[in-house]
């Protein structure tokens, strides 16, 4: 059996274009997601500060990920306990915009939803509410998370951007549109 | 150096890989599937007693990221809630390291493709990097100022609000 020695890293779905020439960080070449990556985890400010460092960072920030839509999915996992922390860190993510506006929030469940979930499943959508969301859609997938009696629809009226709102499979309590 | 042994994951393989300046490691089979490429090195039968060699991974990180993967691949399912914060912890602990190994573990963890280690140290990258004035982010990250002074004054008035210095924001309601 042949030996293959790894020589030629993988390269995910960014490939760095051709007159971009990605800067060095001591000396050390990383790939261009990881700057991308980088610069996306970094606030606005700090992005644009990086273009004062030198020539091959320059423009560099200007390919943080747009930060305006956010897609979230409650998927079967085997440990409940882990299912539930990533929600909570997604819920986090979303309250640290502190109402910085967002075009598009996606909210999906492939699973069973639990008890903590309704209160999850609020908590996002009060959260969207505050980020002005323009485009709102929650979808619910799953049978047995169709018969979870805790997953239903509460979106605060307040939101005026409201533009387009899509769900499906979603409870919708009467008394939150006034009866009608 | 050998890798720490003690809580393989459910299958009991060893997998050996080689740092690019010669030292063996091994971890178990569930450990080095956290990476993409010993994943499809694993299932190309590539997997050999002369274990895999990692031509850009030195000793020093390759040691690390095999701990970082053990401990991941061991507690990666059926998490009760200690253990989840244990191994937050554990992350919190892992990437308390100078900024060289810093560097050595995000290449690594780019060219190795482990996803979670990889979000870690990019995270503490720009952990790293905010706040910072674009003098002292060159100092940290060893970065050569090639702009003429004018190139500079140009950039930093084309976005100057980005280069104001402010007094740290009051607390946001």
């Amino acid at each position: 059996m042949a030996r293959r020695s790894i020589g030629v890293p993988i390269r995910k779905e960014t490939e760095a274009p051709a007159y971009l020439v990605l800067p060095t960080i001591r000396s050390l070449q990383f790939s261009l997601e990881v700057y991308i990556r980088m610069l996306t985890h970094l606030p606005l400010k700090d992005a644009v500060r990086t273009s004062a460092l030198s020539r091959a960072w320059r423009d560099l920030w200007r390919l943080r990920r747009p930060d305006d839509s956010m897609e979230v999915e409650f998927k079967p996992c085997n440990s409940q306990v882990k299912q539930i922390e990533e929600m909570g860190e997604q819920l986090e993510r979303l309250a640290s915009r502190r109402g910085r506006h967002l075009e598009r929030f996606s909210l999906v469940f492939h699973d069973a939803v639990d008890l903590f979930s309704g209160g999850l499943l609020r908590s996002f959508l009060e959260c969207a509410a505050k980020c002005t969301v323009e485009v709102l859609r929650v979808d619910v997938r799953s049978l047995s998370a169709l018969n979870d009696l805790n997953l239903k629809f509460n979106f605060p009226l307040s939101s005026l951007l409201l533009a387009s709102l899509t769900l499906c499979r979603v409870i919708i309590p009467n008394s939150d549109f006034g009866g009608s | 150096m050998a890798a720490a042994t003690d809580d393989a994951g459910d299958s009991n393989e060893m997998i050996r890989v080689v740092s690019s300046d010669g030292e063996h490691f091994e971890m178990p089979e569930a450990a080095a599937n956290l990476s993409l490429v010993l994943r499809h090195m694993i299932e190309d039968d590539c997997a050999d007693a002369a274990g895999i060699p990692l031509a850009v991974v030195a000793a020093k990180p390759l040691a690390k990221i095999v701990d970082y993967c053990t401990k991941h691949a061991a507690k990666s399912s059926g998490l009760t809630i200690e253990e989840a914060e244990e191994l937050k912890r554990f992350d919190a602990e892992f990437i308390e390291v100078d900024t060289d190994m810093l560097y050595d573990l995000l290449v690594a963890a780019d060219f190795m493709g482990v996803e979670g280690l990889s979000k870690l140290a990019v995270q503490r990258t720009a952990d790293l990097i905010k706040g910072k004035t674009p003098e002292q982010n060159r100092e940290t990250f060893g970065i050569v100022n090639d702009f003429t002074p004018e190139e500079e004054e140009e950039i930093c008035k084309e976005n100057e609000w980005a280069f104001q210095i402010t007094k740290p924001p009051s607390r946001l309601c």
